[in-house]
Order: structure tokens, then sequence, then C-alpha cells
């Protein structure tokens, strides 16, 4: 693992419960380098972060929360993988010390894992309010693993865990051993008699077969299986509920052990809080009215906040261009069309994306999300999309590359794929700087409601026929839902930030290339050359004018670009070229489908080439259904 | 290796304990025939005596009223044992399990042992119309992947849960510090007792 003699690379993964600050540790222990949320599973790849501390280099790697080891999702799945492949050197639990039982709980299935281990404990000074006082040295000595409290905030005992990672890669002690029932313990020496091929401790995965874990089942036959089971009757029934009863309750044992006092009354002042707010944002009227309002308020502000921020960097950015374009030379023309795409791109976009991510972390930090999950599971499931969904959709209103990713979340692969297709109508703010920077800005706010009613209507269509399809049963509900707290402003805008970046590093240069490319083809007449063809889906299908087909084909490379190219072909004035009708229908038509060609490679690694086939050719077909439909009807209603 | 043989002496020691008052025997060779592992009947005997619960005569061993309290201890824990798994299984199976467990398991949960059994069919769906705080006596889930989830969320038999409000397709339920949103499929799997 030595990277160069006399430097050691030690590679340490962060897990934990869900909410108990991984992510916070891993900022603490590095610099800010992670998203962290008021909210479960915020994390879905692993991040990494590296640091060199004394003479050797730490490679932190944070996981998504993992309630225990027995997955129930693809990114719980991945957590238990890394943690089990060799590659890692030292895990750290991180637990809380409020939730000290249900943490311990999946410690002690980590450290039965046999990978070295060192515990951080978080939350110390809300235990401590609580009247729950740990004794950390009594703790350790029990689980034989150093316990370390921490605060990532004050950095408090961070050096400490530093010591005590590099103590435990040096070499593995003893550990507790979880004690099980006799006629467990006796089929776990049956299981380990038969030879478990394995690199891991034998126990280890003797349990995680009698837990059923699909990961290991593989490892014995089926025959002995039956075998071992005939030989303990009818108990062998309750082996994996008794092994994680048992587990529980060793977990309850050792945090009474190691805590002084527990006032068993005193709850959390931020709990008894949420209670109190609970009673509004979880009432079965108010709840999902007050998240409808919510959304109503964001796309109204959008609108407003986005609007004016739009108008004030078109006007700029206009100015700015006029100056450079004295000459009109072949160079100076790409250039300049160039720089119109990203300057129009950046004004139609970041506004309304920047916003989203601030409204997005301001409400995930407060620990909103989680209650408007609960609102809104009726609906959802009304349509049989599971309720963690909405979280990933929610996530589509940014961008529709990380929610595609984040939709690994969903437990089963038919779930993830039919939520793949929704975001076919779930405008990412590229397509809502369309709708809310192209449409109304040069059509009148007026047309933003009929546009947004066309779009749900299309997305009620397409959830309906999804309804029928579907088979699968769905799972009951079962949803964490945390605290309330204050959001942390630095924590927000850093995440809005991070956000922001990685929008802007894949978008400005693809609204660079964009915007050159058509000028090149443009300057050569290569833009006639497709204006022809297609003009019978444009004029024909859409009542568009032909040269529209330019921005929704360019559409597909960056959806930024639609809004600038269209000001390009158009020369300038949108508003004099084109009725309020017609930007009607190129507003439904350029927000239907999956918006562009950076989602591909996204939708191919969540749900493979044949999915993302299906779902491009469907979806773009449908754009046009809805939007030829829409047109004429309107038509028909004597708009114009 | 030094773990396990002083996990081999506290067996020993708690076996010898036993055996005099279950056995009604003072002879060092009858105990001796009770241990599992004999071959450090000396050593606990030694220890014994240091710590004050025996007192040795020739051939012969006495519990002093210290030893009788301890003895008690570990009697009152075996039979809670025994108890709690003579419901799952034969009585000679029950007896070797708490012979077992006896000395790995703790108080707190020999107690709640006790506590689960004699609750065990005395709670109510948490799905009912029961409402405020309750201790959980059981968790009857099929899924084997959902139930580890639920105990790693901390609901466990044992733990006391407070049900807040109902919402759409379930209900919200506090623990500790958790609160959690949960169906009515599930709620209707786990069995609360409402003092």
């Amino acid at each position: 693992m030595t990277a160069n003699p006399g430097k050691k690379t030690l590679k340490v993964m962060l897990v934990g419960q869900p909410n108990v600050g991984k992510s916070c540790l891993l900022n603490a222990l590095v610099g800010p380098c992670v998203t962290i949320s008021n909210y479960p599973g915020t994390t879905v790849e692993t991040t990494q972060a590296k640091r060199e501390i004394g003479e050797t280099s730490f490679i932190f790697v944070d996981s998504p929360g993992t309630y225990s080891l027995s997955d129930r999702s693809e990114d719980e799945r991945a957590t238990k993988h890394a943690l089990l492949s060799n590659d890692m050197d030292v895990a750290v639990i991180v637990l809380d010390a409020c939730s000290l039982e249900r943490g311990l709980y999946f410690a002690l299935q980590v450290i039965e894992s046999g990978v070295k281990t060192v515990i951080a404990m978080n939350f110390i000074e809300d235990a401590v309010e609580k009247g729950i006082t740990i004794e950390y040295d009594r703790l350790g000595r029990l689980l034989r693993v150093p316990v370390v409290p921490f605060n990532p905030f004050t950095k408090r005992g961070l050096d400490d865990l530093i010591d005590e990672i590099r103590n435990a890669s040096r070499f593995r002690s003893a550990t507790i051993d979880v004690l099980y029932d006799d006629h467990i313990e006796s089929v776990i020496s049956m299981l380990i008699e038969e030879g478990l091929d394995t690199s891991l401790p034998t126990r280890f995965v003797a349990l995680r077969i009698l837990e059923e874990d699909k990961d290991f089942l593989h490892l014995v036959n089926k025959t002995t299986m039956i075998r071992i089971k005939d030989n303990i009757g009818k108990d062998c029934l309750l082996i994996t509920e008794d092994i994680a009863r048992m587990r529980y309750g060793t977990a309850s044992f050792l945090a009474a052990q190691g805590t002084k006092i527990i006032h068993r009354e005193t709850r959390k002042k931020e709990v008894i809080d949420s209670l109190r707010i609970d009673r509004w944002l979880l009432h079965r009227f108010w709840g999902p009215a007050l998240t409808l309002l919510f959304f109503l308020a964001l796309f109204y502000t959008l609108l407003v906040v986005g609007g004016t921020i739009q108008c004030l960097l078109m006007t700029v950015s206009e100015s700015l261009i006029a100056l450079i374009l004295a000459d009109g030379g072949f160079l100076t023309q790409i250039l300049i069309d160039g720089l119109t795409g990203v300057t129009a791109g950046v004004a139609m976009a970041l506004p309304y994306v920047f916003l989203f991510y601030i409204i997005l972390g301001l409400t995930e930090d407060i620990g909103l999300l989680p209650r408007f999950v609960v609102n809104v599971q009726r609906t959802l499931r009304f349509f049989h999309i599971p309720e963690r969904g909405f979280i990933s959709l929610m996530l589509g209103l940014g961008c529709t590359v990380p929610a595609v990713t984040s939709t690994r979340i969903m437990r089963q692969r038919d779930q993830q794929v039919r939520l793949v297709f929704l975001y076919a109508f779930v405008p990412c703010s590229s397509r809502l700087g369309i709708i809310l920077g192209v449409v109304a800005y040069y059509g009148g706010n007026g047309l933003v409601l009929p546009l947004f009613a066309t779009l749900g209507l299309a997305a009620l269509f397409w959830l309906l026929i999804m309804k029928t399809l579907s088979k699968d049963e769905l799972d009951p509900i079962l949803l964490e839902l945390p605290a309330y707290r204050r959001p942390m402003i630095s924590n927000v805008a850093h995440k809005s930030w991070l956000r922001m970046r990685e929008f802007v590093v894949v978008v400005i240069p693809l609204l660079i290339l964009g915007g050159v490319i058509y000028s090149f083809i443009d300057q050569l007449g290569g833009t006639v050359v497709l204006i022809g063809p297609f003009a019978f889906v444009t004029e024909g299908l859409l009542g568009l004018p032909a040269e529209t087909i330019i921005p929704i084909l360019f559409g597909f490379v960056q959806k930024d670009l639609t809004g600038a190219m269209l000001v390009s072909v158009l020369g300038g004035d949108v508003a004099a070229a084109m009725t309020p009708l017609q930007l009607f229908t190129f507003g439904v038509v350029t927000s239907i489908g999956i918006p562009c060609i950076i989602v591909v490679p996204a939708m191919l690694k969540e749900i493979g080439w044949k999915n993302t086939f299906i779902i491009l050719v469907t979806t773009s077909l449908f754009s046009l259904v809805v939007a030829s439909t829409a047109w004429r009807i309107a038509l028909l209603f004597g708009f114009m | 290796m030094g773990i396990n043989r002083h996990r081999a002496l506290k067996v020993a020691k708690e076996d010898i304990l036993r055996a005099i008052i279950e056995f009604q025997t003072d002879s060092i060779e009858e105990i001796r025939q009770e241990l599992e592992t004999p071959e450090s009947i000396t050593r606990a005997i030694d220890q014994l005596v240091t710590e004050g619960l025996v007192c040795l005569s020739e051939r012969s061993v006495r519990l002093t009223p210290a030893g009788e309290e301890a003895a008690g201890v570990i009697v009152t824990r075996h039979r809670a044992i025994e108890d709690y798994f003579r419901h799952e299984v034969d009585c000679e199976e029950a007896h070797r399990i708490a012979h077992r467990l006896e000395h790995v398991i703790i108080e707190e949960v020999v107690y709640s042992l006790k506590r689960i059994r004699e609750l065990e069919n005395k709670g109510s769906p948490l799905s009912g119309d029961e409402w405020g705080e309750g201790l959980i006596t059981r968790v009857d889930i099929a899924d084997s992947q959902l139930f580890d989830r639920l105990i790693s969320m901390g609901i466990c038999p044992g733990q006391w849960v407070r049900t807040i409000k109902r919402i759409h397709g379930g209900l919200i339920i506090l623990l500790g510090n958790t609160q959690l949103a949960v169906g009515w499929e599930i709620a209707s799997q786990i069995e609360v007792m409402f003092p």
C-alpha cells in the first residue's frame, strides 16, 4: 500500500447509520468537500478525500448511511462491499451519542466482520444536555475497540481520532464477540465446519448466511443448508430474528454499561420542538397543502427573482458583446457566436439553477425534505412510486444528471427505471430556464401557468400508463424524520456552490463548444441544410418558424444552448419573431423529454443501454405529440 | 488466549456456586463432574476462596453468606433463561442453553428476558386504537432484511415507543430521540403494551 518509500498510505472508511455526521466528520478532517444535509441518504456515492498528516497520507472515504449490513438498496450494498473489500485499512464507525443502542447494533455487525475499527462518537454535547454521560474508556474496553468522542465543529477529538486510526491500522486486536443462543452457536459451528470459501472471518460469514444475506448465500450449497436446518428443527425459523435480537440485546447492554445517569424523560429540545412543528407540517390536510404551497412559492421565487437576475445579466452581456462586434470577419463572428452562446446560456440558466440549489440546500439543512416525503407519499404511492423517489425527483429540478444517479436508492430495478422515465417531465433548471427565461421572458409571464399545466397533464398521462404497467409490490413506509435544525448558512452556501460547480464545469465548456460549432456550420452555410429537411416537424407539426430546429437540436447537446441558439437564429429580438403561442409550443417541445446527452452516461450506468434507448426514443416522440396536440387545441380556441 | 482462559475460569466459578446450591452438595468430586472444564476446578476454587465466597475444608466446599448471595443470583439467572427458552425448545434443551448463557448474559438482559416473556402476549398491535407511550413486546416481521432494518432503527422488543400522530397509510412514532414514519403494514406487526 505504500505510495513511496517512507510514506505510508492509510485508506480509512467512514461508516455509520444515516444522519450521524459522517460527512461532517470528513469535512472536519480534510476541509470542505462533501455535501452535508439534514436528510438521511444524502451521500449516494462514496466520496474520497486525501490529507497528509505527519508521515502518513490518509485517504478518507465517506459512505452512504447504512442502517445495518443487511442492505436494502444499491447504495447500502455498495457501502457493504467497500467495507468488506480488502482495500480498506481501517473503518471509522460514526455513532450518535444520543442513539447509542441502535448505533452499537450496527457497530457490532461491522466489528464482527473483522475489519479494523475505531469508533467516533458524535453529538456528545447533545447527549450531555440530555443527561447522558458516556464513559468512553469503559465502552472501549467492553468493545475492545477505541472509542473517541469528537465534535466536527469545534474540531475537538480529531487529533485523538487520527492517533487511534494509526494505532488500529498497525495490528488487529481481539474484539468483542457477540455470543448468540446455543442453537445459533451450534449452527455457526456447523457452517464453519462445512469449510466456507472466504477470506473474511468464517464466523462473520456464517452469521451473514444465517441472516439470509444474498451476497453470502452462495457460499453454502442448498442441500447443506437444508441439512443444517433439519438438524436444528423448528428453531431455524427464528434464527434470523434471534440473531438480531441477541445482537440488539448486546448493544443495549453495552450502551447501559458504557453510560452513566440516564434521565429517560428528557428528550432533546430539538425533538420536542420538531414534534410541535410537525403537528402542522405532518397534518393530514395542512401537511400536503403546505407542501404544495412550498413548491408554488419555489417556482414563483424562481420566476421573479431569477427573472430579475437574468434581465440584469442579459443587459450587461449584450452591451459587452456589442463592444467587440466592431468588425465582422470569419473568426470574429465565430468568437462572437461562441460568446453569445456562453453569455445567453449563463444568463438564462445560472440564476435559476443557483436559486434552486440555494433553496434546496436550505430545505435539506432545515430537515423539511423528509416531511415533504411523508406528505406526498400517498400521491406517489397512488402512481406506484416508492416515497423515497421523491428526493430524487426533487433533485431533478436542479440537474437531471445527479438526479439520475440518485435513483440508485430505489430497491428494485423496475422502480428505478420508472423513476428515470419521469425525468422527462421534471424540468431541470436548464428547462426551467427555457420556461421562465425564454417563454415567460419574451412571451409574458401569463404563459407559465398553461405551460406547467400542459407538462403536468402530459406527466399525468405517462404516470397512469406506468401505473398500469407496474406490478411489483411497494415496500411499506419506513422513514426516519430527523429533528429540525437551524440552517447553517455557510453549509448551505458551500453545498450550493458544490452543486453549482459541477454544473458550471460541465455546462460552460459545452456552451462555448456548441456556440462555436453552430457558428462554424452557419458560416459555411450548413444551417440552411439542417433547416429544410426538418421543416415538416417545425412548421408542419408544431407551427414554429423553421429555424427553431437549430435550438431544438442543439438543445440535445446541452439544454442551455436552446435559449442561446434561439436568440442567435432569430437575430436577437425573439419577441418580434415568434408569437406567444409559438413560444408556448416551443417551450412544451423543449421541456418534455430527457434534456440532453450529458444525462446519457448516467442513464447507461444506472439502467443499461436498452432502457436508456427506450426512454430516449419514447419521451422524444412523446414531446412532439404533446406539443403538436397542445398547439392544435390552442388554435381551435382561437389563440395565435 | 488470555481472554479465553479468563472466561473459562469465570464459567467454572459460576458453575461451582450453582452446583453447590442446585445439588445440595459439598463434595468437590461431585462438583467436578458438573463442570464443563474440570481441569480449572482447583484454580476456580482457589479464587472463590480468595474472594470470600466459599470455605474449603478437606475435600468439601461450603458457601459463605456472601457466596450464598452470589449463587442465588446465578440460579435466578439460570432459571430465567431456562424459562424463556422453554417456550421455544424442550426442557432439556432449555436447560442446556441456560447453562451456557447464564455465564455471558448480564442482569439487565435477564431482567428484560423475564419481562419480555411475561409481556409477550400482552401487547397489542401498534396499528391499533391504543395511543401513548408503550413498551414494544414483539416484532413479528417475516422479511429478515426488513426485520434487521427495524431492529437497527431501534424498533426492538424492550424499547419504549411513543405514538405521535396518524398519517395517510401509517403513523409517526418516537423512539428515544428518533422520529419515524411507519406504514400500517409494519405497524400491525409490532406489538406494544401500553401501561
